[in-house]
């Protein structure tokens, strides 16, 4: 006798703690992966971390506005630099977009993800002290995010509709503007320290350089 | 407006006290945790107060687009009105914004000075068949405005037998020589053609009401 699985539904809370339990997982996982790594594989993390960014984007979905997605780019900018961060907001952007549907948006949402991880990149002296992560500045610079991304995708809405509605536009957005940033320092808060222990390991970024030195008569 | 600023005011007065009631090292994780929670459990009702602040409806009252959000004008609207004795759950008090993602963006409560209630559901583009802007606009909705219908074939179309379970027989007493249906007008116009036949331009209008023969 085989039974449907597909035959069960699931209510919206049900699905949603179901979703926080398997992106939990996924991120215990990289944290726990990172002691497997006999030596620095910057693109293994660069890898698990566009995959984490896809699908915590895709399976917080159910929650508005709020995924880690943002606080990844800024992580990536600050660990990986500017190219990175522009190659990690166009594959996060289309690959979940195949999910979550594309449109003149998915442009927008790749330059605003790029513009992030771009000044993070730029911004690095200020998140980055004695080699360790500044996490009051990140979390500020996080909050300021949501709102960043917001008005930049925002934008793609002038296509459709006349300037004049874009302010409110604006103003409608706030409540998810606000989910954005708070979102973001949560993610700082619980992940910004173990996440950047873990880049720290497999970048250059605050590792010294042996020299070579001539030794003096 | 009121009842926005005293949620605002919730929101950050129980995230100020989470961040006292903790040690500064947890401060952080704490606090933010307990403003993204207070602002998830609020935000339906935040965005619905914001949405009548700051909705501009359209004032002509020979628009087709008349009462609804200025933002619909170049899109393509459902309608659907009730009386207020006979609507789906949820319905029974003013009109109901609702944008293509499925948010109540604003409730006129003075629609028809309250006797009509119901949703128009807006926002839609690139629909060339009623009955396609229909089925998406209740996909929309969820399970407020499903629909029963009967369909007579190609010949006679199909008929909508209940929207949102509200059946036009429930509403008013259907005898012999006298009974009720659900209307279709397009444009505030009595349609001359059914919902399968319509053809839509960009800002279609499409409205679903209870008439009686």
């Amino acid at each position: 006798m085989l039974f449907d699985a597909h035959a069960v539904t699931l209510s919206p809370s049900e699905q949603f703690v179901i979703d926080l339990a398997i992106v939990s997982v996924a991120i215990a996982s990289l944290l726990f992966t990172d002691s497997k790594l006999k030596s620095k594989n910057p693109g293994i993390i660069f890898t698990i971390i566009v995959i984490l960014a896809v699908s915590g984007r895709l399976l917080l979905d159910p929650i508005p506005n709020v995924q880690p997605v943002t606080f990844l780019a800024i992580m990536v900018g600050i660990y990986f630099g500017i190219s990175y961060s522009i190659v990690f907001a166009t594959i996060v952007t289309l690959s979940s977009n195949v999910m979550l549907e594309h449109g003149i948006w998915s442009n927008y949402q790749i330059i605003a993800w790029a513009s992030i991880g771009i000044l993070a990149a730029l911004l690095r002296g200020q998140f980055i002290h004695n080699n360790k992560l500044n996490i009051t500045n990140v979390a500020i610079f996080a909050a300021f995010s949501g709102f960043m991304f917001d008005w930049i995708v925002s934008l793609s809405i002038l296509h459709n509709v006349d300037t004049s509605f874009f302010l409110i536009y604006l103003l409608n957005g706030v409540p998810f503007d606000l989910l954005h940033a708070g979102g973001n320092v949560v993610f700082v808060a619980w992940l910004a320290n173990p996440l950047s222990e873990l880049m720290d390991r497999h970048t250059s970024l605050t590792s010294p350089e042996v020299v070579p030195e001539l030794a003096s008569n | 407006m009121s009842n926005l600023i005293m949620l605002s005011a919730i929101v950050v007065i129980v995230t100020i006290l989470s961040y006292f009631a903790v040690n500064e090292k947890n401060r952080l994780k704490s606090t933010s945790v307990v403003f993204v929670s207070m602002l998830l459990v609020t935000f339906g009702t935040i965005s619905e107060e914001l949405g009548e602040i700051t909705t501009e409806l359209v004032q002509d009252d020979g628009d087709a687009h008349y009462g609804l959000p200025s933002s619909w004008n170049v899109t393509q609207v459902v309608c659907f009105h009730f009386s207020s004795e006979s609507s789906p759950e949820g319905f029974d008090q003013g009109r109901h914004h609702i944008d293509t993602s499925g948010s109540t963006i604003f409730v006129d409560d003075n629609w028809e000075n309250g006797n009509v209630t119901g949703a128009c559901i807006g926002g839609f583009e690139g629909y060339d068949n009623g009955l396609d802007l229909l089925y998406a606009a209740v996909n929309v909705s969820g399970e407020s405005f499903s629909l029963n219908t009967t369909d007579f074939g190609p010949d006679f179309g199909l008929m909508i037998d209940s929207i949102g379970g509200v059946s036009p027989c429930d509403v008013y007493t259907c005898t012999d020589s006298s009974g009720a249906y659900w209307e279709l007008l397009n444009d505030g116009a009595y349609s001359m053609v059914g919902i399968s036949d319509l053809v839509l331009n960009d800002d279609t209008v499409i409205t679903w009401q209870i008439a009686t023969w």
